[in-house]
């Protein structure tokens, strides 16, 4: 498989990645570490099950994301009651133990030397096919009453719930829709590289999705999926740099940041229906951010 | 007045709520009857707006019942209770900034939309056509407050004034039988209190609805409500129509003072 | 607004393009070696020493002539430990740069997920990944055709050190401490306990820590309890120090065994001088090599930081690959991928800083590399003698 190709494979399932952190904390505004043990959990689970257990790929896959929902199912319903700032300590806490536990069990996931011998069945069209039903899925949730939700939830909980927004059954929603997505990415990254070791789903990895959202702009479903091209490809253009790549890319990042807070894409999305139809008149990209929205907090001012 | 044939659509009975030592809400007792517009007026800090925090659920009283249409809400969830047919705009505005003025409206329909997220994953049939009916619905109510025209805008970038009909919007998509506005005149200039007093009473003589309304201007209470209550230190002070308010000497001596005599 | 965004978009597209197919020229005046290292990242200077052996060595062979009239020249990539990057990296140096051989880094983990990789790109990889699953194909048992290691294996150095013990030292008894969560100390651990048990001594105590403990007492405690005669401890450079000052604080008395990492870790200004006396422990160099010493020397002033352990093998797998593409050239007047693998394959008694280099076909690991024991005496690392893996 050439160059070009893996890099391209690579990235379609870093954007699959990102966009169950695009709806998780871009639109929703709820900060996961654990993301990327998401992924580990779907990787692990279906090399697992084809590798010792025999079982056909395609169900190994179906049955791992299963699996990772569950976990999420159980991960969310304990973390999601607590504030959104504990919460992505506790995703964080997750991240780790389940990290943890592939370190430790030697057994089955062969720990710190990883787990070898893992077929090739993740193929260029597969991932591609893959990555175009899962922006599909997402886009249809984001222009869905979902969607809308999500940004109610995160600008103002409690103007949510007040107008009959279960917040906490919602939050639990979109954390399995992530999950899910993070571990179909897993698995199909499993089945690509051949090989998965815990160091590949530490924190770290979950922080790049969320820096990849950020960059992209957190509202605008292009700005997600341009900002996981683009970064993912980033190291691959920096090459040239060597051992300067690294600060480079942090550069190029802290720029975009700093200069467009609201990320490249700010709101703007791509439509197929005149260039910009979805974009509200008055609010560019970047701009015409919240401006006038009272503060927070004074539901009872006058008590 | 208060004696009607049917049950009235809220009855509160020795609601309370302490802040630490501090007795924010002591005893409240009301009665809304359907169709009915009750205001609840008293200096700052006379637990007003805890009332409604405590109505809509955004905090549970120390002791006390709410009973809405035939059921006791006390302690419920806020979207239980709105989904229950109550709902409210906030003293300092809170609307979704970073949304259309429409899509603040539509999530009015949010719960009441009849289709899951596998169905909007998969973009079935039934879920655009529910989206239709819910745009459909959203903008109604925007045309009914004349805003129809700024339904693209961010709700964020808009003047204040029109903010607060976004707000009255998206409190009344949600199809309440009781509305409970709190202070939404605050910030308003002149011109734009007589339109709000004509906005509400319209909306009010057309809709099958009841209004708590907190407010500060008595222009605007004096001339909506029919029963007022007032409230000092948490406490009821007083009762009536807008009438009998005007000459209670202990609500002149601890609120309305001179100029209402 | 939307013209610039449309025009900026189809700009942040076209640059990754133009640079990505940049490096394709490729000239065939020059041969292409890759080199992919972590040369960021908590392993770099692992990456760093094994470049710089290798750019000194490049600079020697041109100076010389180059191959066949051709100079040499390294493509170096990082991989800041991360396994997709080193994959992408490989890939790059095949289809973009051209080059004919890579050499690989000192890292386990990267090796045996490239070593799959390599069976379709074709393009050998000389590494120092001492993982044995990085040259053997677990499935058939057959070494992978591409993947060659240029230092002895963790099961060597491992079985190494744990014949010295019994053979040479009369030990018995063992206990075993290591790192569950670190793929270099496990590797290490289990050959040790398996060479250990079969033949004629016992593990009374085998105990675990993880990568972020830093205190190990309650092991040591039970291992203490176990009363060993020695305990084995192949651990990482930052667990060295701190293994070796608390079993000295608990009074263990028994020998301590170590692993290659133990220069200079051992020996490190956090230690009580006492706490790492009398360690024994096996090293691929021997530091009172005179050859050895001139080489550290020149490493130093080229490169202004001293030479490591990783400095003297990547000379090596360096030297043996660029010794097999000379046999390849002379042999056949060109020279591909395919010819350099099966010359490797071929590599007999390459004179390097580890020793006599022979590289068995059945395995793609050397044979009979012997490594130094060492034991720490006066708070220094004293060679004892030179040792080879047992035969039986």
């Amino acid at each position: 498989m050439s160059y070009f190709v893996t890099v391209g494979v690579f990235t379609a399932i870093t954007i699959i990645g990102v966009l169950g952190t695009f709806i998780l904390t871009g639109l929703t505004g709820l900060f996961s570490l654990g993301q990327a043990a998401f992924m580990g959990l779907g990787a692990y689970v279906s090399a697992l099950l084809v590798v010792t257990f025999h079982v056909p790929f395609p169900l190994a896959v179906v049955l791992a994301v299963l699996f990772a929902l569950g976990v999420g199912y159980f991960i969310g319903y304990t973390t999601l009651k607590i504030r959104q700032d504990f919460f992505a300590l506790a995703t964080f806490g997750f991240g780790e133990a389940v990290r943890a536990v592939m370190n430790e069990s030697v057994k089955w996931t062969g720990g710190a030397m990883g787990f070898a011998g893992v077929p090739q069945l993740t193929t260029p069209w597969l991932a591609a096919a893959a990555l175009i039903a899962a922006v599909w899925l997402v886009r249809n949730v984001r222009y869905s009453k979902f969607g809308r939700d999500c940004l109610a939830i995160r600008t103002d909980e409690l103007a949510a719930e007040v107008m009959g927004i279960n917040a906490f059954d919602h939050k639990l929603k979109v954390f399995l829709l992530g999950a899910g997505l993070s571990a179909f990415a897993g698995a199909l990254s499993a089945f690509f590289t051949t090989y998965v070791e815990p160091a590949m789903f530490g924190w770290t990895q979950s922080a790049v999705w969320i820096i990849m959202v950020f960059f992209g702009g957190r509202d605008s479903l292009t700005g997600a999926i341009f900002g996981a091209t683009t970064l993912s490809a980033l190291p691959e253009v920096l090459r040239f740099a060597s051992q300067w790549r690294v600060a480079i890319y942090c550069l190029i990042i802290l720029l975009i940041i700093n200069f467009r807070p609201a990320g490249l894409f700010g709101r703007w999305e791509l439509s197929f229906k005149g260039l910009s139809r979805r974009r509200p008149p008055g609010a560019g990209a970047g701009k015409g951010r919240r401006k006038a929205v009272a503060e927070k907090g004074g539901a009872d001012a006058d008590a | 007045m208060p004696e009607m044939e049917r049950a009235p659509l809220l009855e509160v009975k020795g609601l309370c709520k302490r802040f630490g030592g501090v007795h924010a809400v002591d005893d409240f007792n009301a009665v809304v009857n359907r169709n009915h517009l009750v205001g609840i007026i008293g200096p700052n800090g006379a637990g007003k707006t805890t009332i409604l925090n405590l109505l809509s659920g955004v905090y549970p009283g120390n002791s006390g019942q709410i009973v809405f249409q035939g059921q006791d809400v006390a302690g419920k969830r806020s979207h239980q209770i709105g989904r229950q047919g109550m709902t409210r705009t906030f003293q300092n505005i809170r609307l979704f900034g970073d949304m259309s003025v429409l899509d603040n409206v539509k999530i009015a329909y949010s719960w009441q939309a009849k289709y899951g997220m596998l169905q909007a994953m998969l973009g079935l049939r039934g879920v655009s056509q529910t989206e239709r009916e819910v745009e459909g619905r959203a903008l109604h109510w925007l045309e009914r407050v004349g805003l129809a025209e700024h339904r693209a805008d961010m709700a964020g970038s808009l003047p204040y004034g029109l903010q607060r009909r976004v707000e009255l919007a998206r409190a009344l998509a949600g199809e309440p039988k009781l509305l409970l506005l709190d202070e939404p005149a605050a910030g308003l200039n002149p011109a734009e209190v007589q339109e709000f007093i004509a906005l509400v009473s319209g909306l009010f003589s057309e809709l099958d609805l009841s209004i708590i309304l907190i407010e500060h201007r008595m222009e605007v209470v004096m001339r909506l409500c029919h029963w007022i209550y007032v409230q000092d230190f948490g406490r009821t002070i007083g009762q009536g129509t807008p009438e009998q308010i005007r000459r209670d000497p202990v609500v002149i001596k601890a609120y309305l003072g001179e100029e209402f005599e | 607004m939307r013209k610039s965004l449309a025009l900026f978009l189809v700009v942040a597209m076209l640059v990754p393009v133009m640079a990505l197919t940049a490096g394709c020229s490729g000239g065939s005046k020059e041969i292409l070696i890759g080199n992919i290292q972590d040369l960021t990242g908590p392993n770099k200077a692992f990456g760093v020493a094994m470049t710089n052996a290798a750019q000194m060595y490049i600079e020697k062979l041109n100076a010389a002539g180059g191959i066949g009239g051709k100079q040499l020249r390294m493509i170096s990539y990082d991989t800041k430990s991360d396994v997709n990057e080193a994959i992408n990296a490989y890939n790059r140096l095949i289809d973009q740069d051209k080059v004919l051989a890579v050499l690989g880094p000192p890292i386990a983990n990267m090796g045996i997920a490239l070593a799959p990789i390599s069976v379709t790109k074709k393009v050998p990889i000389i590494g120092l990944f001492m993982d044995e699953k990085a040259t053997t194909d677990a499935k058939t048992g057959q070494p992978f055709t591409y993947m060659f290691l240029a230092q002895n294996s963790a099961g060597t150095q491992a079985r190494i050190m744990a014949s010295y013990a019994i053979n040479e030292l009369k030990l018995k008894k063992f206990a075993v401490l290591y790192n569950q969560q670190n793929a270099y100390s496990v590797s290490l651990a289990e050959p040790f306990i398996a060479y250990v048990t079969a033949h004629g001594g016992t593990v009374v105590d085998k105990e675990t820590f993880l990568t972020a403990d830093k205190d190990y007492k309650t092991q040591l405690t039970k291992i203490k309890k176990a009363q060993p005669e020695a305990i084995y401890m192949p651990t990482y450079p930052q667990e060295i120090p701190l293994s070796l000052q608390q079993a000295y604080e608990l009074g263990i008395k028994a020998t301590i065994l170590g692993d290659n990492s133990y220069i200079p870790f051992a020996t490190a200004s956090n230690t009580d001088p006492k706490a790492a006396e009398g360690v024994y422990f096996p090293y691929g160099v021997d530091p009172a090599d005179a050859k050895l010493q001139q080489f550290a020397t020149d490493y130093k002033a080229k490169w202004g930081i001293a030479a490591i352990a990783q400095s003297y093998s990547g000379w090596d797998a360096f030297g043996a690959l660029a010794d097999a593409i000379k046999r390849a050239y002379a042999a056949n007047k060109k020279v591909t991928p395919d010819m350099v693998a099966a010359e490797m394959n071929k590599t007999k008694d390459y004179a390097g800083y580890q020793g006599a280099l022979t590289i068995s076909p059945d395995t793609h690991r050397p044979v009979g590399l012997p490594m130094v024991i060492l034991q720490i005496k006066g708070g220094k690392p004293t060679t004892l003698t030179q040792y080879k893996e047992p035969t039986q």
